[in-house]
């Protein structure tokens, strides 16, 4: 009986850390898209503000931009909205979900010669 | 690290693809003009007919009798040929950065299946070395280069299949595997794996001339 009870409370205990992330934006969140599902590479773990500050990104826009009749809007941004909203992931957008994810991310980690650009940096092994 | 990943994975990349499309088109219009001032048989004796018929029969598994004599050999090298040319143009990872690029994708190989492709290249590239190694009659024919050609040749596919699993050192495995796929891209044109630009040439010739001029088979 003891030992029922110390493995339901192992149990709880693991629950309860793996509900934890994804409350907040200070926990480390998994991109994982649903429009992405069944993914065929493990989902990118992310940091938003961890990021940002390593990043020295303070306009909410440099990554949540917005366009407005197919132009940049450089004084609007589409925070709240997910990606998938305006970029379809099965390509019927002008720029798919996938290439979305991928030009944002490692085009920008590359012109500014900071954060991960191979492949296997932002998708661990599953 | 991620300098040299984007030194390899953008301009070297560009160079190499420059110097295999164009190296391979230097040396087929070589060849031809070389043809043209001291074999001008091979054109007056080309045909369409035989050439395909010679092309089909060994082109199909144990369709020639040469294929028939060596069954090991056969089944190791028509698997090595299509698990080389197949899996690099179908793996997700090269279809992914395509379509990163270029906006322009095809569908991709299951991993699983291209892992095991990629598997069979490596298995194949050993067997072809202890063949050379063992054989009386490929080591009379071997020299260092053919060693070195399939080193050259495997070695892309080691460090895909080590990048692909993460082991080792990740970063380094990538640009390993990057350096060595553009190195085996450009020896194509200008070394013995030329075969892959002159053997339908080749084995059209051959066809041709036992065709029609030697009324004889050529498999």
């Amino acid at each position: 009986m003891k030992r029922i009870l110390t493995f339901a409370a192992a149990l709880a205990v693991l629950a309860l850390v793996a509900a934890a992330p994804g409350l907040t934006q200070e926990d480390v969140r998994l991109l994982a898209a649903p429009a992405f599902a069944p993914a065929r590479r493990a989902p990118v773990p992310f940091n938003h503000d961890q990021h940002n500050a390593a990043g020295n990104i303070e306009a909410c826009n440099t990554c949540h931009h917005a366009y407005q009749d197919g132009r940049l809007a450089p004084d609007d941004d589409s925070v709240g909205m997910a990606c998938a909203d305006c970029h379809a992931a099965d390509g019927n957008s002008p720029v798919h979900l996938m290439n979305a994810y991928h030009r944002q991310c490692s085009g920008c980690h590359e012109q500014s010669g900071k954060g991960p650009v191979m492949c296997g940096e932002c998708h661990p092994r599953e | 690290m991620h300098d040299v990943y984007q030194f390899v994975s953008g301009p070297l990349a560009w160079a190499a693809f420059g110097l295999f499309v164009g190296g391979s088109l230097y040396r087929i219009a070589a060849m031809i003009l070389l043809a043209r001032r001291k074999d001008v048989q091979v054109f007056e004796y080309m045909s369409l007919r035989y050439a395909l018929r010679s092309i089909l029969h060994w082109s199909v598994p144990f369709m020639s009798v040469n294929m028939r004599q060596r069954p090991v050999m056969t089944v190791v090298t028509f698997l090595f040929h299509l698990c080389l040319i197949l899996s690099p143009l179908f793996v997700l990872g090269h279809v992914v950065m395509f379509d990163t690029s270029f906006g322009f994708s095809w569908p991709a190989l299951p991993d699983q299946l291209a892992d095991a492709m990629t598997l069979v290249v490596v298995a194949a590239c050993l067997f072809f070395l202890g063949r050379r190694l063992s054989l009386a009659e490929a080591q009379y024919v071997t020299s260092f280069s053919d060693y070195a050609i399939l080193a050259l040749v495997a070695a892309p596919f080691i460090t895909g299949f080590l990048a692909y699993h993460q082991f080792l050192d990740y970063q380094l495995m990538l640009v390993l595997h990057i350096v060595s796929g553009e190195a085996m891209l450009v020896a194509i044109p200008f070394t013995r794996l030329s075969h892959m630009l002159f053997a339908p040439f080749t084995r059209a010739y051959i066809g041709s001339e036992f065709g029609a001029v030697r009324h004889a088979r050529d498999w």
